[in-house]
């Protein structure tokens, strides 16, 4: 069955972290995307830790930091193959202008031309909006360097912890007494990405009305904002400046407690729980085996446990730590409460039975590693579901592994041609 | 649309036909809480008309705050308003045969439906997809959990999937002496409904897109907590390939500017980088010592004499100076900072504002303009729409009704009955 973006055709020259993953959903959907590389810079995630390695291999060395010597191949890192599955890869050098030429022969047959470099380098190699409109007039154009293209801080230079900074996002995390702890990794490098794939669907959706094509600058910041929740409104309406509240409920919203993570047993061991309603308050009591603490006057009603949550948290943590995580879990479901383990990504790889059930974790196939599992796709659809392997049916491709695919078939190149190019450097 | 709509200015005055609206003459009906509205919200700014359905009382989420000045009625949450910023807003009782047949007739005219109830609640009242739907409907059933599975019954809400979904273990402040003295933390303000919304819209979109070739709809049952576990940018494949399990801390104890704010550093990641860092820091004396050949070296950089001496260099450095200053001279060098900003703040940085990243939309029963986050992209012949405010409750009964052939007297009636 044809998926949604079957016969949609991708230049990508989106990398690293933050762009690269946009196209990737583009490939889910059945977009056929041409991940565009050179070696003279190469994307950083083709050489950073960890590395797959194929049996009666031996152990890649450790790396000091992401240093290209040390890589095994080009082909073989975990990051670069689960962020860009399902894509087609070739090399072209763009500083050439042989290169060039090469890229303005594929564009009339493409439908789309993305990329997260800063703000005008394909302008600068005489490929801005206009000139891609002269060699395919409807031609999609989506670029997404940090602080986007328009405004004065378009030659500003970002990478995800940066615009999370900007976006007011890192402020959000923490807790009240300290300064922001921010988040664990880079999340508008994941964000990003998707505004990435809606804003190349929003416009194909315009195209398919009109004929029309579209341009469209996306900073990684923009899409912060609108992750900010209520703070901006708040402020607008208020002037009210955003206090975090560390794993408490935000109590501008709703005063709700118990609501933390709180100690199991073991180290470094945690579970959330969340009373919403007064029927979880209950419950959560009758599972601690009703202590004669929980029914001190401070505690029953929600606006009461929520002043005295400093009391409540240390009553309830004390219970919990003689306990198991898992096991607390599921008994506290069982009764209807809101509970979650703390999971970190072995939990989740090896002890989360609903993300397994669901086909999270999604095959496919690579040429240099085998079948490997990458991150799948969030929803189960009745028709076209959406795949991480894309139209190939394949994860990331190995560097330049589809060029004879995309010289030779779609643009007619010799073999002997495509020969001379590599070896003059151009691919 | 009415009157209080705003379409957002495109910055170089290209054409606004609202023809260029992405999903312009799409109907989606909304059956949702917080769980899904922020995806309904989405949809509103790419042009669908989004007709949210809420039980006669009101919708949950009309319930928290913070509300306006105080007031907890239901038309005064700003939660409501940031998540239902372009929608219309009808009431109906799904419980009563009368309000179900008015779904099914509504659902006729619809080309998405949007509903986050438990697994089965629709199924049970005669109204899920099987019974309901329609060949050409787009239907997404969000649920925490998705509709199969383990944990398809289990409760949760952003806490308990932040937790479930990686979020945490990653995120928080480095242990102390004894160990972990601090908990996860879970990054706020509903960010699972955020990274739901944005890969459900996405999930609609392509949907829909697919309808032009087949002429089909089709049912997508999706998982907040697999969409959550698909956020943490490569921890999983670090584990899967390396056995490597991320952890918290790494991101704690940045420089503080002398206006109080903290400052964002990156370590160098391409040539180049370092030396333009060292160059701007050695402009104060005391700190010259970084232009030392032995921190040239990436990897000797990395070990902990070293970086101490680096981070003090930052530290000292940035306390000097104003956060903003900073901003502006470390990009002007190449050196890729920027302040932790408050949400608030970009609100007065002309760059955002020339990019339509904020809107005022017009509340008239108010009398006021509030901000909102608007457009998340430039796109100067694609219009993001704005506004408008979110519906009062059940502002616009009369019109979604009426235009279903009800009558003022049948309108009136159901309302008597608390069907509507």
């Amino acid at each position: 069955m044809a998926k949604p973006l079957a016969g949609i055709r991708i230049l990508d020259f989106t990398w690293l972290g933050a762009g690269a993953k946009g196209p990737r959903h583009l490939a889910a959907y059945g977009a056929e995307v041409i991940r565009i590389e050179w070696k003279g810079k190469l994307d950083f995630l083709r050489y950073g830790p960890p590395f797959y390695r194929l049996p009666g291999e031996p152990e890649p060395p450790s790396s000091a930091g992401w240093d290209i010597r040390r890589a095994p191949s080009l082909n073989r890192a975990a990051s670069f193959q689960n962020v860009n599955a399902g894509k087609l890869g070739i090399s072209l050098n763009m500083h050439d202008p042989r290169g060039r030429e090469l890229f303005r022969r594929l564009v009339p047959t493409a439908d789309v031309v993305t990329d997260n470099f800063t703000a005008t380098t394909l302008e600068d190699w005489g490929l801005g909006y206009e000139e891609l409109c002269k060699l395919r007039p409807d031609i999609i154009r989506v670029q997404s360097p940090g602080f986007g293209r328009l405004g004065p801080k378009h030659t500003y230079r970002s990478y995800g912890p940066i615009a999370a900074a900007v976006s007011g996002l890192t402020h959000m995390s923490g807790l009240p007494d300290r300064l922001p702890c921010g988040w664990g990794f880079s999340y508008l490098d994941v964000v990003a990405p998707w505004y990435i794939c809606l804003a190349v669907m929003a416009a194909l959706h315009v195209r398919k009305r009109t004929g029309r094509g579209q341009y469209i600058d996306l900073s990684q910041v923009g899409p912060g904002f609108l992750h900010s929740g209520t703070a901006i409104l708040d402020y607008s309406a208020h002037g009210e400046i955003y206090q975090r509240t560390g794993n408490r409920a935000f109590g501008r919203a709703n005063a709700i407690a118990p609501h933390n993570a709180y100690r199991c047993k073991g180290y470094d061991r945690w579970i959330t729980i969340a009373c919403l309603t007064e029927e979880h308050w209950a419950a959560l009591k009758a599972i601690m085996g009703h202590p004669a603490w929980a029914e001190d006057e401070r505690f029953a009603t929600a606006a009461s446990r929520f002043a005295h949550q400093d009391t409540l948290d240390a009553h309830i943590e004390a219970w919990t730590r003689t306990q198991e995580r898992y096991a607390l879990m599921h008994q506290l479901q069982a009764a209807g409460i809101p509970a979650g383990v703390c999971q970190d990504a072995r939990d989740r790889c090896e002890q989360d039975p609903q993300l397994r059930a669901r086909g999270f974790f999604a095959e496919v196939d690579h040429s240099e590693v085998g079948r490997h599992l990458v991150e799948g796709v969030p929803a189960i659809w009745s028709r076209t579901q959406p795949h991480p392997e894309g139209p190939i049916q394949r994860g990331a491709p190995c560097y330049g592994e589809d060029n004879r695919r995309i010289y030779r078939d779609l643009l007619g190149l010799s073999d002997a041609e495509i020969d001379h190019l590599a070896a003059e450097n151009v691919i | 649309m009415t009157a209080t709509d705003s379409i957002q200015p495109a910055p170089s005055g290209a054409d606004q036909a609202a023809d260029l609206l992405p999903l312009r003459g799409i109907r989606v009906l909304e059956l949702a809480d917080r769980r899904g509205e922020f995806c309904g919200r989405l949809l509103a700014g790419l042009g669908a008309e989004v007709i949210k359905i809420e039980p006669p009382g009101g919708a949950s989420s009309r319930r928290i705050g913070p509300f306006y000045q105080g007031e907890p009625y239901p038309d005064r949450s700003l939660f409501f308003w940031q998540y239902n910023l372009g929608k219309q807003g009808i009431t109906l009782d799904l419980t009563r045969p009368a309000g179900q047949d008015l779904l099914k007739r509504l659902v006729a005219s619809a080309d998405v439906l949007l509903e986050s109830f438990r697994p089965g609640y629709l199924e049970s009242l005669g109204l899920g997809y099987n019974q309901i739907g329609h060949p050409r409907l787009v239907w997404l059933a969000m649920t925490e959990f998705g509709q199969t599975g383990p944990y398809r019954d289990w409760q949760a809400n952003d806490l308990v999937q932040l937790a479930l979904g990686g979020q945490m273990m990653v995120a928080g402040y480095p242990p102390g002496e004894n160990g972990w003295d601090t908990p996860p933390i879970a990054p706020q303000m509903e960010q699972s409904e955020h990274i739901a919304g944005d890969q459900a819209a996405m999930d609609i979109l392509a949907a829909l897109y697919e309808r032009y070739t087949s002429g089909l709809g089709q049912y997508i049952d999706f998982s907040v907590h697999s969409a959550v576990n698909a956020c943490t940018e490569n921890h999983l494949a670090w584990y899967l390939v390396g056995q490597k399990v991320a952890s918290r801390g790494g991101m704690a104890n940045p420089p503080v500017a002398k206006d109080g704010i903290p400052i964002q550093t990156m370590p160098p990641l391409f040539p180049g980088e370092w030396e333009r860092t060292a160059e701007m820091l050695a402009q104060d004396e005391d700190l010259r010592y970084v232009l030392d050949p032995a921190f040239a070296d990436p990897v000797k950089r990395m070990e902990a004499a070293q970086a101490e001496r680096i981070q003090a260099a930052y530290h000292t450095w940035v306390s000097r100076r104003h956060s903003e200053d900073i901003f502006r001279e470390a990009q002007g060098r190449g050196v890729v900072w920027a302040p932790i900003r408050r949400p608030h703040d970009s609100l007065t940085d002309e760059h955002f504002v020339m990019r339509g990243n904020f809107a005022e939309v017009e509340h008239p029963e108010l009398g006021r303009r509030f901000t909102y986050a608007a457009s998340p992209w430039v796109a100067p012949t694609m219009p993001w729409r704005v506004g408008p405010r979110a519906p009062l409750l059940g502002e616009h009964n009369h019109a979604v009704y009426s235009a279903l052939g009800l009558d003022e007297a049948a309108i009136a009636d159901l309302k008597a009955q608390g069907v509507i």
